[in-house]
C-alpha cells in the first residue's frame, strides 16, 4: 500500500514538474515579452587612404590620433629608376573629414632607403618615433630608432647601447618619461631603454615563453607571451606587475596597445579584447569572426587607441588599410537574427562577405561552419551526410555552399530556392557564368568565383584542345616536337586530366563513348611518349620522389611544362584550372616567348564558392540579402591575389585592369638559364579577359567518380588491361555508380 | 525507443526525399528496379549464403574439437575473441598489406612465377571479405558453441555410451538436437555480424568498391550521401521485412524459441 502511495506521489510530482516547465514564464505570460535590448557596440569601417597626386601605391608604417582625428603614415616606393627610393607622407584626417597630405622630410632625409620593419609610433607628447632594422657591412641584421622632437620636420637617430641588444624592433612604445620598450619577435625579447635608447632593463614574462609583442604608455609596459598564455603588465612607477591570463589561439599574431590608466588592448584574429586595469576578465569589443580581423589575409600591424571619449575609437592597420571602430551607441549589442551558412572547406569570399554584411547588417548575427577545417577529423562523406541529416530534419544552414556537395541531388530534391528573384537584385555577374546555370528558366545555385583551364597552343594548334579527338590529331601531327611534353604527363597525370576536361563523354556510361576516350586517351598517350614516370628531361626535379612529382603535378601542372615548352621540348601546354591574373604570369611569359596564343579548354570553366540557399532556412529575407553579399563588390573586389577569378564584373575588370610592376617569379630551365615571369601585360589580360567571356561550360566534378575513372584509364594507358578489359570495367563501375 | 524511428522510416518510404509529398509505393518501385541495388542484394546475399553456413560449420567443429580438450580451451580461451577487438583499422591495414596488387600474397605469386593480382580490386576480392569475416568471428562462435556444448547434461551421452551408440550416433541423436538452441542464437548473431563487414569493405574500397564486394550498406551510405532518403526509407523496410523473415525461418529450423524458453 505504501509502495503503491509513494509510487503515485512521485508520479504526480514528476507531471507537476513538467507541466511547470513547459509554462510560459510570468513576464512572458504578462505579454511583455521583449527582453530590453542592450545598446550600443563598436562597429567597424575602413578608412580610405587619401590618393597621392601619382596614385602611387601607399603602405601605411604607422598611425597617431589627436582629438578625434588621426594622422596615417604611409611609405612609397619610387621603383628603380629612383634607386628604389622610399618617400613617406603623413595624411591627417580631421574630426570633420578634412584631409591634409603632407611629406614627411625628416623620414625622406634619415631613411630614403627604409629597412625592414618599418613603424612610425606617436608618443603621448606628439614626439615622433621611427623604428626598423637593416643589414650592416658585415650582413649583420641592425636595429634603428630614428627620433623628431619638432612635430616631423626634423629628426635624429638614436646611438644609445641597448639597440646593439635588438637585432630588429618588431614592437615599441613609449612611456611618459620618454623612455621606450623596444622588442623583437625574433628574439623574443623586450628591453627598457631609455630616451637615449641606452639599455635599463630587460623585461620577462619570468618563464612563460618569448615575448612576442608589446606596446607602451604613460607609466606601463604590456607584452604577450603567446607560449605561456598570458599579458604582463609592468607598471614602471611602482616597479609591480600583473598578468592577465589569455589564450591565444593557434598561429595568433596579437597585437597590444595600452591606455593611460593601464587598460590593456589586445587584437589577434579572434577579435579585440580590453582589460581593465585590476580587472579579472578580457572583455571581447569586436568579434573576429563578423569584422575584417578575422579574414586569413589580415595581420595586425599596429594598434592605436583614441581615448578622447568614454569609448575610445580604435584604428588597426594592415600594413594596406587602416580600419576604425568606433563605439556606435544605436546598434543593438546582440543581434536578434541568425544567418547560418555552411561549407565544406574554408572559403575566403564567404569570409570576406561576412565582414561585409555585418557592417551594413548589425541585427544579423552571423555563424559560419565550415565542416572540414584543420581541428575536423572525419571524412568528407561524414560531414555531407552530417548536413543530410540536419536538412532533412529542416534544421540546416540557411546558406549552403555548395562546393563537395551533391548540388543535383540537392537541385532534385527540392532543398534549394530558385535564386533568379535574387539574383535579379545583385551587382552585375559575369552574364555567360550566370547563364551556364540556368535550368528550366530557374537557378539554384551560382558560384561565387570561378578558375579556367588554358592552354597555350602554338600556331596551327588553337583548336586542339576543343575535344579529345582534336587533341589526339593534333598530338600525332605534332612532328618532332611532342604537343605537350612526357615531363609532366605519365599515364597517371594523362588520365587525370584528360579525364578532368574530356571526361564528360564518359558520364553517361556508353561503351562507345568510353571506348572512343579510351582510344583517344591511347593515342595522345602514345603520340607524347608517356611513361610511368615524371621529370623526365628537367634535371632540377631529381631530387623529388615520383609520388611527389605526382602531387605536384596534379595540382600544378604548368611549370614542368613551361619549362620544356620554352626549351623546344614540347609545342603547346595545358594548364590546370587558373584562378587569376598573378596565377597566369608563367602561364602569358610562356605564351610571349613562344609566339604562342592563350586558349580556353573547349570553353569550361571550373566554378567555385558555388552558393544556395536552403528552402527551409529561417531567415529567407536576409539569406537573400546575404547571396547579394556574396556576389558584391565588397565581398569580392579589391582582392589581386584571390585564388579564382571573382564572378561580380566590377570586380574582375578591376582584376583584369591591375598591373603589379613589383611581382616576378623565376626558376631555371633545363640548360641552366634562367626563366623570370612579370606580371602579364596590357594585352595578355585581355586576351584573358576575352576568353573568360567566352565560357559556358561548368565543370563539375566529382571526385569519387573521377578517382575511379582515373584508375581504370590508366590501367589501359600504362598496357595492364586490354581496350576492351577496360571498357568493360568502366562501364561495369560506371552502371553501378549512374544506377544509384 | 526503437518504434518510433521505425515508424518514421516506415512513414518516410511513403513520401518524397524531402517527405513533402505523398507517393504511395514508388519508392519500393524505384528501390526493387534500382540496378545498384539489386547488384548489392545479390551481393550480400551471395555473402550471406556463403559465410554463415561456413561460419556455423567451421566454429561448431572447432567447438567440438575444443570441447574434450580442457587444458587447450584454457590456453586458447583467450585468443577466441582476439580478432573482435583488434581495431577496424588494424585489421584494414593488415588487408591492405596482404592483398593489395604488390602485397605479400602478390609476392608470393611471384615467387611462383605468377604475375600480381589486385586481389581487392577482382573477384577474389569476395573471397578475400568471407575471410575477414570468418577470421573475426570464428572464435566468437566457438565460444557460443561450447557454452551450448556444456549445456548438454553428461548423463544423456552416459545412457547412449551404455546403450552401445557410436561417436558418430551421439553427435547426430544427443548433441545436434541439444544444441538446436544454441543454433538458432549463434545463427542470429552471425547473420547481425555479417552486416559489420561493410566497414572493412569501405575502408578497404571505398565508396565504389570492386562489384563484387558492393554491399547493401555501401548503396545504402551513398544514397543517404545524395540526400536520397526515400530510397534508403524503402530499402529499409524491405531489408526489415527480409531478416525478420530469415529469422523468422530460423526460429522455426531451430526451435529456437522453445530452446530459449
Amino acid at each position: 500500500m505504501m509502495k503503491r502511495f509513494l509510487a503515485a506521489l512521485l508520479a504526480a510530482c514528476m507531471l507537476t514538474g513538467a507541466l511547470a516547465g513547459c509554462k510560459p514564464k510570468a513576464e512572458e505570460s504578462a505579454g511583455n515579452t521583449a527582453v530590453p535590448m542592450t545598446a550600443g557596440r563598436y562597429v567597424e569601417s575602413e578608412i580610405a587612404l587619401p590618393a597621392l597626386a601619382d596614385g602611387a601605391k601607399q603602405m601605411v608604417i604607422g598611425m597617431q590620433t589627436e582629438a578625434g582625428a588621426i594622422s596615417i603614415f604611409t611609405m612609397i616606393n619610387l621603383g628603380e629608376a629612383e634607386g628604389w627610393r622610399y618617400r613617406y607622407f603623413r595624411h591627417t584626417i580631421g574630426a570633420d573629414g578634412t584631409v591634409t597630405t603632407a611629406e614627411e622630410t625628416w623620414l625622406n632625409e634619415l631613411a630614403p632607403f627604409g629597412g625592414n620593419e618599418m613603424r612610425v609610433t606617436a608618443a603621448a607628447d606628439g614626439t615622433l618615433y621611427m623604428t626598423f632594422s637593416d643589414f650592416d657591412a658585415q650582413n649583420q641584421l641592425v636595429a634603428h630608432i630614428l627620433v623628431s622632437r619638432d612635430g616631423g620636420k626634423t629628426g635624429m637617430e638614436l646611438a644609445g647601447d641597448g639597440l646593439s641588444d635588438l637585432d630588429s624592433i618588431t614592437s615599441f612604445g613609449v612611456l611618459g618619461d620618454g623612455s621606450m620598450a623596444a622588442g623583437s619577435f625574433y628574439s623574443g625579447v623586450l628591453l627598457l631603454l631609455d630616451a637615449d635608447g641606452n639599455r635599463v632593463q630587460e623585461l620577462t614574462s619570468d618563464n612563460r615563453g618569448p615575448i612576442v609583442t608589446g606596446a607602451a604608455n604613460g607609466n606601463f609596459v604590456a607584452l604577450a607571451a603567446i607560449e605561456g598564455n598570458v599579458v604582463r603588465v609592468y607598471d614602471c612607477t611602482s616597479k609591480t606587475y600583473q598578468d592577465y591570463a589569455f589564450s591565444f589561439s593557434e598561429q595568433s599574431y596579437p597585437q597590444l596597445a595600452v591606455a593611460g590608466d593601464g587598460a590593456v588592448l589586445l587584437v589577434d584574429n579572434t577579435g579585440v579584447y580590453r582589460h581593465a586595469p585590476n580587472g579579472t576578465l578580457w572583455e571581447k569589443l569586436v568579434d573576429g569572426e563578423t569584422s575584417t580581423l578575422g579574414l586569413p589575409n589580415f595581420y595586425a600591424g599596429s594598434v592605436r587607441i583614441d581615448e578622447e571619449s568614454a569609448y575610445p575609437a580604435i584604428y588597426i592597420d594592415d600594413v594596406e588599410r587602416v580600419l576604425a571602430y568606433r563605439y556606435d551607441p544605436t546598434v543593438t549589442a546582440t543581434a536578434d537574427k541568425e544567418l547560418t551558412v555552411f561549407s565544406l572547406r574554408p572559403n575566403d569570399t564567404v569570409r570576406q562577405a561576412i565582414v561585409a554584411f555585418s557592417r551594413v547588417r548589425s541585427d544579423v548575427k552571423i555563424t559560419y561552419t565550415v565542416a572540414m577545417d584543420n581541428a575536423s577529423g572525419g571524412t568528407e562523406q561524414d560531414y555531407i551526410k552530417s548536413l543530410n541529416t540536419e536538412l532533412i530534419a529542416k534544421t540546416g544552414p540557411d546558406i549552403l555552399i555548395l562546393d563537395g556537395l551533391p548540388i543535383d541531388s540537392y537541385i532534385e530534391k527540392d532543398v534549394l530556392t530558385d535564386l533568379t528573384a535574387v539574383l535579379a537584385g545583385t551587382e552585375p555577374m559575369q552574364e555567360n557564368i550566370r547563364a551556364a546555370f540556368l535550368r528550366d528558366g530557374a537557378i539554384y545555385a551560382v558560384p561565387t568565383g570561378f578558375s579556367v583551364p588554358m592552354a597555350v597552343a602554338a600556331a596551327g594548334t588553337e583548336t586542339a584542345f576543343d575535344s579529345l579527338p582534336k587533341l589526339a590529331d593534333a598530338a600525332e601531327q605534332a612532328g618532332d616536337v611532342p604537343l605537350l611534353t612526357n615531363c609532366a604527363f605519365s599515364f597517371r597525370t594523362l588520365s587525370l586530366y584528360l579525364i578532368q576536361y574530356y571526361g564528360d563523354a564518359l558520364q553517361n556510361g556508353d561503351a562507345a563513348a568510353v571506348e572512343a576516350f579510351l582510344t583517344d586517351a591511347k593515342r595522345i598517350s602514345g603520340a607524347i611518349g608517356c611513361t610511368a614516370l615524371l621529370g623526365a628531361g628537367w634535371d632540377a626535379l631529381g631530387d623529388m620522389s615520383q609520388d611527389e612529382l605526382y602531387e605536384m603535378c596534379s595540382g600544378y601542372i604548368g611549370m614542368p611544362q613551361i619549362v620544356m615548352a620554352v626549351g623546344n621540348e614540347a609545342r603547346d601546354i595545358l594548364m590546370q584550372p587558373m584562378g587569376s591574373v598573378r596565377a597566369c604570369m608563367e602561364m602569358t611569359e610562356a605564351a610571349g616567348r613562344l609566339n604562342a596564343s592563350i586558349v580556353s579548354v573547349n570553353g569550361q570553366f571550373v566554378p567555385a564558392g558555388m552558393v544556395g540557399v536552403n528552402k527551409a532556412g529561417k531567415e529567407t529575407e536576409v539569406a537573400a540579402a546575404f547571396v547579394r553579399m556574396l556576389l558584391s563588390y565588397d565581398a569580392q573586389g579589391g582582392n589581386q591575389y584571390a585564388e579564382q577569378f571573382p564572378v561580380n564584373v566590377q570586380a574582375l575588370k578591376e582584376m583584369l585592369a591591375y598591373q603589379n610592376d613589383g611581382v616576378s617569379s623565376g626558376m631555371m630551365l633545363s640548360d641552366g638559364s634562367e626563366f623570370s615571369a612579370e606580371w602579364p601585360a596590357k594585352a595578355w589580360r585581355e586576351r584573358i579577359g576575352a576568353l573568360i567571356d567566352t565560357l559556358d561550360k561548368p565543370l563539375l566534378t566529382d571526385a569519387a567518380l573521377q578517382d575511379m575513372l582515373q584508375a581504370e584509364v590508366t590501367a589501359y594507358l600504362d598496357g595492364s588491361n586490354t581496350l576492351a578489359q577496360a571498357t568493360e570495367r568502366i562501364g561495369s563501375m560506371l552502371s553501378t555508380y549512374l544506377s544509384e | 525507443m526503437f518504434l518510433v524511428p521505425t515508424a518514421d522510416v516506415v512513414r518516410r518510404s511513403f513520401f518524397s526525399a524531402m517527405g513533402n509529398s505523398f507517393v504511395g509505393f514508388d519508392n519500393y518501385q524505384t528501390v526493387l528496379a534500382n540496378r545498384s541495388f539489386r547488384l548489392a542484394l545479390s551481393n550480400t546475399g551471395r555473402f550471406l549464403v556463403v559465410c554463415i553456413p561456413l561460419l556455423l560449420a567451421l566454429s561448431l567443429a572447432v567447438a567440438l574439437l575444443l570441447y574434450r580438450q580442457r587444458r587447450l580451451q584454457d590456453l586458447l580461451r583467450t585468443t577466441y575473441l582476439m580478432p573482435l577487438v583488434v581495431p577496424v583499422t588494424s585489421v584494414v591495414l593488415i588487408i591492405q598489406t596482404v592483398f593489395q596488387k604488390n602485397g605479400l600474397l602478390s609476392a608470393l605469386c611471384a615467387a611462383f612465377g605468377k604475375a600480381p593480382v589486385d586481389w581487392l580490386n577482382s573477384e577474389y576480392a569476395f573471397y578475400v571479405l568471407v575471410i575477414c569475416y570468418l577470421w573475426k568471428n570464428l572464435g566468437y562462435n566457438v565460444v557460443l558453441w561450447l557454452a551450448g556444448l556444456s549445456a548438454i547434461p553428461a548423463s544423456l551421452y552416459e545412457a547412449a555410451r551404455m546403450d552401445g551408440a557410436t561417436g558418430r550416433q551421439r553427435f547426430r541423436y544427443i548433441t545436434l538436437p541439444q544444441l538446436r538452441p544454441t543454433l538458432f542464437m549463434t545463427a542470429v548473431l552471425a547473420l547481425i555480424n555479417s552486416f559489420k563487414v561493410f566497414r572493412e569493405a569501405y575502408l578497404v574500397a571505398g565508396q565504389y568498391p570492386h562489384t563484387s564486394i558492393y554491399m547493401l550498406q555501401h548503396v545504402l551510405s551513398n544514397w543517404f550521401t545524395n540526400l536520397d532518403m526515400q530510397k534508403i526509407s524503402a530499402a529499409a523496410v524491405l531489408i526489415m521485412a527480409a531478416i525478420l523473415v530469415i529469422v523468422a525461418v530460423v526460429q522455426r529450423v531451430s526451435g529456437g524459441k522453445e530452446g530459449l524458453e
